[in-house]
């Protein structure tokens, strides 16, 4: 008898278990196919004082067959007075939960940029479900036009944007890439700038094209950089190992294709002298395109004449960051981390900064003229 | 010493790099948090050692039972009694941040205490295992997170966003003069031996000497989770955007992207994996306070069907303790009275190792 | 020995008493051989006793032998004469196959017994590519010889039990005396005396006899047929115990490691095996979490996978009307279905019904939209893993504490899911299997861990 009552006590108990396991509607449990992936968010500045901001997810809708019906998505915009807000009233216009946790882009227009953009990234950051290995990125003519472009290239299930950030599906000198906790540290430290890349949303939106990039500083003052810039910027962050560079020389034109590049700097500041920063620019390449038949012997010069491009193109550079007071490289940072704090280090980098010098040496080695001489 | 030993320690190293430790430690940043660490270091070890020596000499014999018999009963039940409810603290602190931690990034829409009960309900039964299968659970554990923990610790090294810049500025602070906090946070890091309190039981061979080299091997991987713990969020997330993250590694580990990995996010693999170490810790430290309490606390009468209700008696009380303290503490609050909690476990280390002195003394009488 | 007449009182009065108890069994005999002055009675039961064996034996030496007391050295002197002590026992012994001899006023018991059950059969529970291709038969004796056969020692000891209250089964326990682990041999023991059963059948009913505890998810002995693991398990010092009728023997003690070791491991090379140890544990992993971890997956944290994923099991999930625990639960039931009719059905029938129910089942599942395709590659990847196992009672095993795993994934989502693989871990660690605990990484030497004390 007693045996008996003790099996009934389990099987009560089991029953039990089952019973909360069913009940728990609201533990979290909420099953794939009630929710809905947003893959990117745009945010766009409005004119309208009341509600600054206009919000664009684009959101993947899940088809029974991903490989035969081709990617479908579909998007939700709103404008509001903030993020949270507009989401909020979002949520509101699908049968679905939104899920934010593969969100991986986030795009902003342009004029966001010279408001506060900085309520706009705590947004992002605050709420747990968005990665903060997001790509940032700033849209032209507007973060909209760039969402909802659908590339003819975009394959199923596939997103194109995430394929141009991501570096295993385009490797390039050209894209900057920019993830939103490098977003968040180049705004919040002093003397580091933050860099976005530019999209640009062509030809009634059935292309992007992502290689020109954009600086912001402290005082919300923005520098586009050309394509040209961009891959300088690369170069001497040390953020790509490959890259091609067109050289004019007197007598050749040829471009090189250089795989490994290592840039390094010093700050030198001694009283009363002109503060130096000394840029050292090594790279190892080879001859990729020529409009003459090259000539082995002579890679020595051809090295040279890549050297002299490189520096000029370096040097026009860094000029321009200096003129504009930007500093996407992040001087500011060394000259801090190689000096003791006295608590006024940024705004001595501040005053020193637009009298720096900037001399460069470049070392170029061309290995090889190619399969061909 | 036994591998058993090691685990201990490594538990409670790798354990607190994801709770409170790296918070505390960044508030400190300008101000003396470098040099805390560097003190912390020899000051850890030394304890660590004093620890292992004096049970050395009591092998197979719990702190309990050395109290018993060389001191007198008066002195020991408070003792033991305080102790235990450090030990109860310590584990509470990894208990109430790890469900704080899962609340946020893993399972945001269920209750708290939900959460937190399912913790319990696995804990409950771990900690009325017996000393040794809680030792082997650790190891095996262990032995499966240590590789990945080491993979991600390589890759946020490695990888191309770590700005050393901004490491090499945190370390011009390196002259600031170290602050108490600071230093009992990172020196929390090490006491992970003061677990042999009740774990010595395990180790009943007497030929276990713990040499120069093990201490060094211990220094080594001491500072490199130290190092770890403090500069990596740096790095990754900025001198000075840093300080304004709730939870430090965390944040640096949603910045690492396996980009061919199974799981894209390490964020996740991390939360897992620490999910795994903190419940080790969490296990340990309330084994060590049960068996303490158990030790002290014996109502012979308290029986059910031939089984002694006193531990079950005392979980019950841990979850009533803990599933109030989960409602009732905000995560700024759990910060600063973690900090608290570390300060005043320095000092009691300091007077246990003075305990040891004392009992040792008695025992060559 | 024979039965002296002088302790007992009258030998013809227990021939008498065993008549009255064997009376309504017709396939008893008792025969009086006479020839001029010899004489001498045989008792025994027809049908378990070997009559060729009995006549080589003892009638036709009966009446080659020239005097009584010829014959009584005749067969005093042959090797399979059993030790006579009590009428219960003689009576026992009579139901096993022995004969009784009434020899002047002495009673001889002879051990003729015919077992048609000692074919050695071949493996089948546990098939390997390599090594020995036959495994026990059912027959103590012959078992006994085939391990012998296989261990040439002179430390190897059995020692002969008896269990069942009703059956009265030999039971032999053997082990290598210079190896064996004296607490192991110990507890071993006191659990064979403490059986309290009627009816011991098989070896491996006393894995669940012996283990003490009512109820015990994992197996803490270790059931095979294989003589290649009983001669490598008693070179290891553990004990083997064997049950008259059994084709296979249990291995005590028995750790987790052990069933996850296949006999195979010991006959390939070196890489070669390595890896069909790594697969096996993948596989031990795959069919323990994968149900609990598609419910975590899908239900609490579909952002842990990659977006494609989450994509691509949105998609598949369209139409399912269950949430996803049920769908998971619905079609492991189904599987496991399959796998248990498998078992039982004649072995011409197994293929079509696992094709028909693998394969048609699966795809008009999908089709339904009652499970996602996902779903079905998921069931199907448990279903071949749970067969990596190489010994059955741990698949067995692992098949249930999948379903733990699941029930935490759906209350917990991926926490729940990792805190249930720790708890089955814990539940392992706390499990010991005679003294020995049951799942313990081995660093050292196996030899040096295993001592009495592992620190």
């Amino acid at each position: 008898m007693k045996k008996r009552l003790k099996g009934t006590w389990r099987a009560f108990v089991i029953l039990f278990i089952v019973g909360t396991l069913l009940i728990q509607s609201g533990c979290g449990f909420k099953d794939i196919d009630k929710r809905i992936f947003v893959l990117s968010i745009g945010v766009d500045h409005t004119d309208n004082e009341e509600k600054p901001y206009r919000v664009i997810l684009k959101l993947s809708v899940p088809s029974g067959s991903l490989k035969e019906s081709g990617a479908e998505y579909t998007y939700l915009i709103k404008e509001s007075e903030s993020i949270s807000t507009a989401i909020r009233l979002l949520k509101t216009e699908t049968d679905k939960e939104l899920d934010f946790g593969h969100a991986k882009v986030i795009l902003f227009g342009e004029e966001i940029l010279h408001h506060d953009y900085r309520e706009i990234m705590d947004f992002f950051l605050r709420r747990r479900d968005i990665q903060t290995v997001s790509w940032v990125g700033v849209g032209k003519p507007s973060a909209e036009d760039v969402l909802t472009a659908e590339p003819n290239s975009e394959m199923a299930g596939s997103h194109a944007l995430f394929n141009y950030f991501d570096q295993n599906g385009v490797e390039s000198q050209l894209i900057v890439t920019t993830y939103l906790f490098d977003f968040r540290r180049r705004v919040l430290e002093k003397g580091i700038d933050p860099i976005l890349p530019i999209l640009i949303a062509k030809e009634n939106n059935k292309r992007i094209d992502l290689n020109k990039s954009i600086v912001v500083n402290d005082k919300n003052e923005v520098l586009t950089l050309n394509e040209k810039q961009t891959a300088i910027y690369n170069l001497l962050t040390n953020n790509i190992e490959r890259l091609d560079i067109r050289v004019h020389n007197e007598d050749v034109n040829f471009t090189v294709a250089i795989d490994t590049a290592n840039v390094g700097y010093q700050l030198i500041t001694e009283q009363k002298k002109k503060p130096i920063i000394e840029m050292d620019v090594e790279m190892i390449g080879i001859i990729q395109e020529a409009d003459m038949i090259t000539n082995p012997e002579k890679l020595r010069a051809y090295s040279n004449a890549t050297s002299k491009t490189v520096k000029k193109d370096v040097l026009e550079t860094l000029t321009q960051f200096q003129k504009n007071e930007m500093d996407p490289i992040g001087f500011g940072v060394r000259y801090k981390a190689t000096r003791l704090p006295n608590n006024k280090r940024n705004q001595e980098w501040q005053s020193l900064y637009p009298e720096v010098e900037f001399k460069i040496n470049v070392n170029a080695t061309l290995k090889s003229t190619g399969v061909i001489e | 010493m036994s591998r058993y030993f090691y685990y201990l320690v490594f538990v409670n190293m790798i354990a607190n790099v994801v709770a409170s430790v790296p918070k505390i430690l960044l508030l400190e940043k300008t101000e003396g948090a470098i040099l805390s660490m560097v003190l912390a270091l020899p000051l850890g070890l030394v304890l660590c050692y004093i620890v292992a020596k004096f049970f050395n000499r009591f092998p197979g014999k719990g702190l309990p039972e050395i109290m018993k018999k060389y001191l007198p009963r008066w002195f020991t039940f408070p003792i033991i009694i305080l102790i235990a409810f450090g030990w109860f603290m310590a584990g509470m602190i990894t208990l109430i941040t790890y469900s704080f931690l899962l609340k946020r990034f893993l399972t945001p829409d269920m209750p708290l205490v939900w959460i937190t009960a399912i913790f319990l309900l696995f804990i409950s039964y771990g900690i009325l295992m017996k000393t040794s299968s809680v030792l082997y659970t650790v190891e095996f554990v262990l032995v499966c997170c240590l590789p990945v923990i080491f993979i991600i610790i390589i890759k946020a090294y490695t990888t191309a966003e770590m700005e050393w810049d901004f490491v090499k500025e945190s370390m011009m602070y390196v002259y600031r003069l170290p602050t108490f906090s600071a230093l009992a946070a990172s020196t929390y890091l090490l006491l992970g031996g003061f677990n042999l309190i009740i774990f010595n039981r395990f180790f009943t061979k007497r030929k276990q000497k713990i040499t120069l080299l093990q201490i060094l091997f211990l220094g080594i991987v001491a500072f490199g989770s130290l190092f770890t713990t403090y500069f990596v969020p740096i790095g990754l997330n900025g001198f000075e955007g840093v300080e304004t993250i709730s939870y430090p590694w965390i944040t640096t580990s949603d910045a690492l992207r396996l980009e061919l990995g199974i799981i894209e996010r390490v964020l996740f693999v991390f939360l897992i994996l620490y999910l795994a170490v903190s419940f080790l810790s969490l296990l340990i430290h309330w084994h060590v306070s049960l068996e303490l309490f158990r030790s002290v606390i014996q109502i012979k009468r308290l029986k059910w069907k031939e089984k002694n209700l006193v531990p079950y008696i005392i979980i019950g009380v841990f979850w009533i303790i803990s599933l109030q303290l989960t409602k009732y503490l905000t995560e700024h609050q759990l910060t600063i009275y973690t900090s608290y909690f570390f300060d005043g476990l320095l000092i009691s280390f300091i007077a246990m190792v003075g305990l040891f002195w004392f009992i040792l003394r008695r025992a060559k009488a | 020995m024979p039965l002296k007449g002088k302790k007992q009182v009258n030998v013809d009065e227990a021939i008498v008493g065993i008549l009255e108890e064997l009376k309504l069994t017709g396939d008893v005999v008792h025969k009086p051989l006479r020839m001029d002055d010899k004489e001498i009675e045989l008792l025994y039961i027809k049908t378990v006793v070997d009559g060729d064996q009995l006549h080589q034996l003892i009638i036709k030496p009966f009446f080659e032998l020239g005097h009584l007391h010829h014959v009584a050295s005749y067969l005093n002197s042959l090797p399979n004469q059993q030790e006579v002590q009590s009428q219960e026992q003689i009576l026992l012994d009579l139901t096993k196959g022995s004969v009784l001899v009434k020899l002047n006023k002495d009673l001889l018991l002879f051990d003729v017994k015919k077992v048609n059950t000692n074919t050695v059969r071949e493996t089948s529970v546990e098939p390997t590519i390599l090594g020995p291709q036959y495994a026990l038969s059912e027959d103590l004796a012959t078992n006994i010889n085939l391990i012998r056969q296989r261990y040439h020692k002179p430390s190897l000891t059995v020692e002969m039990h008896e269990v069942g209250s009703k059956t009265n089964q030999s039971l032999a326990v053997i082990y290598d005396q210079n190896v064996v682990k004296e607490g192991v041999l110990k507890e071993v023991n006191s659990r064979i005396s403490e059986l309290d059963q009627d009816i011991v059948q098989s070896t491996t009913q006393l894995q669940r006899f012996m283990n003490n505890r009512t109820r015990s998810l994992l197996p803490t002995m270790m059931a095979t047929e294989r003589t290649d693991r009983i001669v490598y398990n008693l070179a290891g010092g553990k004990v083997i115990l064997l049950v008259d009728g059994s084709p296979s023997t249990v291995i005590a003690p028995a750790v987790f490691f052990d069933f996850m070791t296949s006999m195979e491991d010991n006959y390939g090379l070196y890489w070669v095996t390595k890896f069909s140890k790594f697969l096996r544990y993948l596989g031990l992993f795959a069919c323990l979490i994968l149900p609990g971890l598609y419910v975590a997956a899908t239900s609490f944290n579909p952002e842990v996978f990659r977006v494609e994923l989450a994509l691509s099991i949105a998609g598949s999930r369209i139409g399912v009307p269950y949430p996803s625990f049920v769908e998971v639960l619905f079609m492991l039931i189904i599987m496991e279905l399959l796998t248990e009719a498998s078992i039982r059905l004649p072995k011409a029938v197994t293929g079509t019904a696992t094709t028909v129910g693998g394969l048609i089942l699966g795809t008009a599942a999908t089709e339904a939209a009652l499970a996602s395709n996902i779903m079905i590659i998921i069931v199907a990847a448990v279903a071949i893993s749970t067969f990596v196992i190489p010994i059955n009672e741990m698949s067995y095993a692992i098949r249930v504490i999948r379903y733990i795993l699941l029930l935490f994934a759906s209350i917990a989502g991926l926490a729940g899911l990792a805190l249930a693989l720790i708890g089955i871990l814990m539940y392992m660690t706390n499990k010991d299997s005679f003294g020995e605990p049951y799942f313990k990484i081995y660093f050292n030497q196996k030899r040096a861990e295993t001592g009495d004390n592992p620190s």
